[in-house]
């Protein structure tokens, strides 16, 4: 399954590119890794009619997990992942990731976002691996799991076989 | 602190919590001796009741933190953020295992021990499993039989609140229950499939240790209905749940007959070569490290199957070189745990409209129908299944490619049926599967760590094969499709099921321990933790060991009360 981003949702991802990236310091990332990262999440996690990855702030959360919770293999290891993925945008498209149109930018996700059998170079293992992150950090966000999905603290008791329609959602846990 | 107590009871796991139960409710003045620090029920619980957003990292463990010092404990499904205080921390404890022979031992050092970590799945042993050592030969034969345990079967559920389905199964027999769980739509479809397909086979739901209707007596200790949270590892203060914390202690402390005392690791039973008896134990502070000896009448090892077994190993005097009541020499052997990691899981294509409300803390099980009625020549002994059916979460999109919106849009419904049977299977005796105390390496109190070496055999791999075999066959006959079986190597120790090494037998000659789990060498010495197992069965053991130590603390009280001890 490829990218599928809908023309009206570019506008969004660019207002919230500009909207956040001068909020806040990441304290692992440099600033260009920092907008490459929130550029990726917003398109792995868009907003929709629903907070996206960036509304849920998980970019922010991937750079705290980065300076905070990662072993010295897993920084540098990012840090190459990131590398990788800026030096397809020059090689491809001769700029940096960041400064891709968006058209390129999914064009070169796409190509990175395989099925595991499929993997075949470290680009693309590394993209499997920060999606994952980007995923995870979204749903297990207050956005991404009580807003975008249900979200139940006190379940009482448990009941198997409730009717479910189309409108509803998921439960996040 | 005074030495006038009449019990000391080691260890404050589900064995210790009913040794201190059953005992102070008879009189006694025990003293409860744990090795980790003091936790407060409902106050230490710190990850309780948070979401996943409001605990640090989302509840991820720091990377070095867990390969530095949770390397074994990591193995565990339970260990996370906001458990990870309730779990030993390897780089402290250690323990020698042969490279290519893994063993891994979680273990929980702290007031209440592995009863605030178990996955309470609580089910009764039957005759069958009493009687199977003497029938095929492997082993020694238990001194009890299904009668002698079915009245402290009784007892404990009663108490500890069991809940489940009164099936009228032989080889599985029916207790005191609380309701029931529901079963789900697709698990409901499934057993139907099963018990039509397969007539000897049934699927009933997991019998567990959860206050689905709280009686007078749990709610007298402060207890209240499960709410389907299934964070039961990081403690709950409803007591919803059976631990020492919720339950046991406090009905210890009721009888002011209890005394407590943490951050206090044995060493070893002191042994009385002229009286004949253990008078005592010695204790290390595990703070301050100063050293002393207290005194009893009588002594619980409940300090959990290896931890028992180490103390004992330990404990050396003129009369036991090798360890007290060790004149068998079978101190230490036959260690066994349930083979694992074996099964298959599958889709189910229908019931898209029916979803669950809550997270059941229980699942389905279908319990052991090989070598009941006829003798299947494959393998000796047999399996259960436990697993249960739901439609997974976000989690899928691990292995699914895709992204932007079409991606969120999938992932706001859940996932299609997914069932999953995985088996639980009986490891036979084996005294070449075994722990003894090293001769060089100490731990930070001086004590000497264990060497475990424990690997399957052959019916044990036989086994294994068989189990994933009939889980696919299973599941494709209740109409389950792209079913993957699978036949993971589990290493011993993490079904964390570790039993025997301080067996149970009629023979002083070949077991350590007799029918009333009082060592056949030292009369007031009892251990009731799963050291004392003969065999391993294969079902979940903890309900068996609160009934074997229930059992055992009434006998050593009338026992005292006689003069005998």
């Amino acid at each position: 399954m490829g990218v599928s981003i809908p023309l009206s949702q570019l506008d969004i991802l660019a207002s919230s590119f500009a909207a956040s990236k001068d909020d806040f310091d990441p304290q692992f990332l440099g600033s260009k890794n920092f907008i490459l990262l929130q550029q990726i999440s917003d398109l792995v996690i868009p907003r929709t009619d629903t907070p996206g990855a960036i509304d849920a702030g998980v970019h922010i959360f991937i750079d705290l997990m980065l300076n905070e919770w990662a072993s010295e293999e897993t920084k540098v290891k990012y840090l190459a992942g990131f590398k990788g993925i800026n030096n397809m945008a020059i090689i491809s498209f001769d700029t940096s990731f960041v400064d891709c149109t968006t058209t390129q930018k999914i064009s070169l996700i796409e190509s990175l976002d395989v099925a595991n059998a499929k993997l075949d170079n470290d680009s693309q293992i590394f993209f499997r691996d920060l999606k994952w992150f980007i995923i995870s950090g979204y749903y297990s966000s207050e956005e991404g799991a009580s807003v975008e999905l249900n979200y139940d603290r006190m379940p009482g008791k448990y009941q198997g076989c409730l009717p479910f329609s189309e409108q509803d959602k998921a439960w996040s846990s | 602190m005074n030495s006038d107590f009449d019990a000391i009871v080691v260890g404050s796991g589900i064995s210790g919590g009913w040794a201190i139960k059953e005992l102070t409710e008879r009189g006694l003045k025990v003293l409860l001796i744990e090795r980790g620090p003091e936790t407060i029920h409902g106050e230490d619980y710190i990850g309780e009741g948070k979401a996943p957003w409001e605990l640090p990292y989302h509840g991820a463990i720091p990377e070095d933190t867990l390969s530095k010092e949770y390397a074994i404990q990591q193995q565990c499904y339970a260990l996370n953020d906001a458990t990870k205080q309730f779990f030993v921390n390897d780089h402290q404890h250690p323990y020698i295992t042969k490279k290519d022979k893994p063993f891994s031992w979680i273990r929980g050092y702290q007031l209440g021990g592995r009863s605030l970590l178990w996955y309470r799945q609580s089910y009764r042993w039957s005759e069958m499993d009493f009687a199977a050592n003497k029938l095929d030969g492997y082993g020694v034969d238990w001194p009890i039989r299904y009668r002698d345990i079915a009245p402290w079967y009784d007892h404990v559920e009663t108490f500890a609140g069991i809940s489940g389905s009164k099936e009228g199964l032989e080889q599985l027999p029916d207790g005191q229950f609380l309701p029931p769980m529901e079963m789900n739509c697709v698990e409901l479809e499934v057993k139907k499939q099963i018990e039509h397909q397969f007539p000897n086979r049934s699927m009933i739901i997991g019998r567990c240790a959860h206050l689905t209707e709280p009686t007078k007596e749990h709610l007298e200790l402060g207890r209240g209905q499960c709410q389907s949270r299934d964070q039961c590892e990081r403690g709950c203060s409803f007591g919803a749940y059976f631990s020492t914390l919720s339950a046991t202690l406090p009905a210890a402390k009721r009888t002011n007959n209890l005394t407590i005392l943490t951050d206090s690791i044995v060493q070893s039973v002191i042994y009385d070569d002229t009286k004949k008896r253990a008078t005592g134990v010695r204790v290390i502070d595990a703070i301050t490290n100063e050293r002393k000896e207290l005194n009893a009448r009588i002594i619980f090892l409940c300090a959990s199957t290896l931890g028992s077994t180490q103390i004992m190993l330990n404990s050396r005097s003129a009369s036991f070189p090798n360890g007290i009541a060790n004149s068998s020499g079978c101190l230490g052997l036959n260690l066994m745990d349930h083979i694992f990691e074996s099964g298959a899981s599958g889709e189910y294509p229908g019931f898209k409209d029916k979803y669950f409300k809550g997270r059941r803390p229980n699942g389905i099980y279908i319990p052991r129908y090989h070598n009941i009625s006829s003798r299947d020549e494959r393998f000796l002994r047999g399996f259960g299944f436990q697993g249960g059916g739901k439609r997974p979460s976000w989690k899928r999109a691990k292995s699914m490619p895709g992204i932007g919106v079409s991606l969120k849009e999938q992932l706001r419904k859940p996932g299609s049926w997914t069932f999953n049977l995985g088996g639980f299977g009986e490891m036979l005796p084996d005294k070449r599967n075994r722990v003894w105390l090293d001769e060089n390496l100490k731990d930070k109190w001086g004590i000497p760590v264990l060497n475990i070496e424990c690997t399957l055999r052959d019916n044990e791999k036989r086994m294994l094969k068989v189990m994933s075999e009939d889980a696919r066959e299973m599941l494709e006959a209740s109409g389950m499709i792209n079913v993957q079986p699978y036949n993971n190597s589990a290493p011993p120790g993490l079904a964390i099921h570790e039993m025997g090494t301080a067996r149970m037998g009629h023979d002083p000659k070949t077991s350590v321990l007799n029918k009333y789990n009082q060592a056949h060498d030292v009369p007031n010495l009892f251990v009731t933790d799963g050291s004392c197992m003969a065999s391993s069965a294969c079902q979940n053991p903890s309900l068996t060991y609160m009934a074997l130590t229930a059992r055992a603390s009434a006998k050593a009280v009338e026992m005292l009360q006689e003069g005998k001890l």
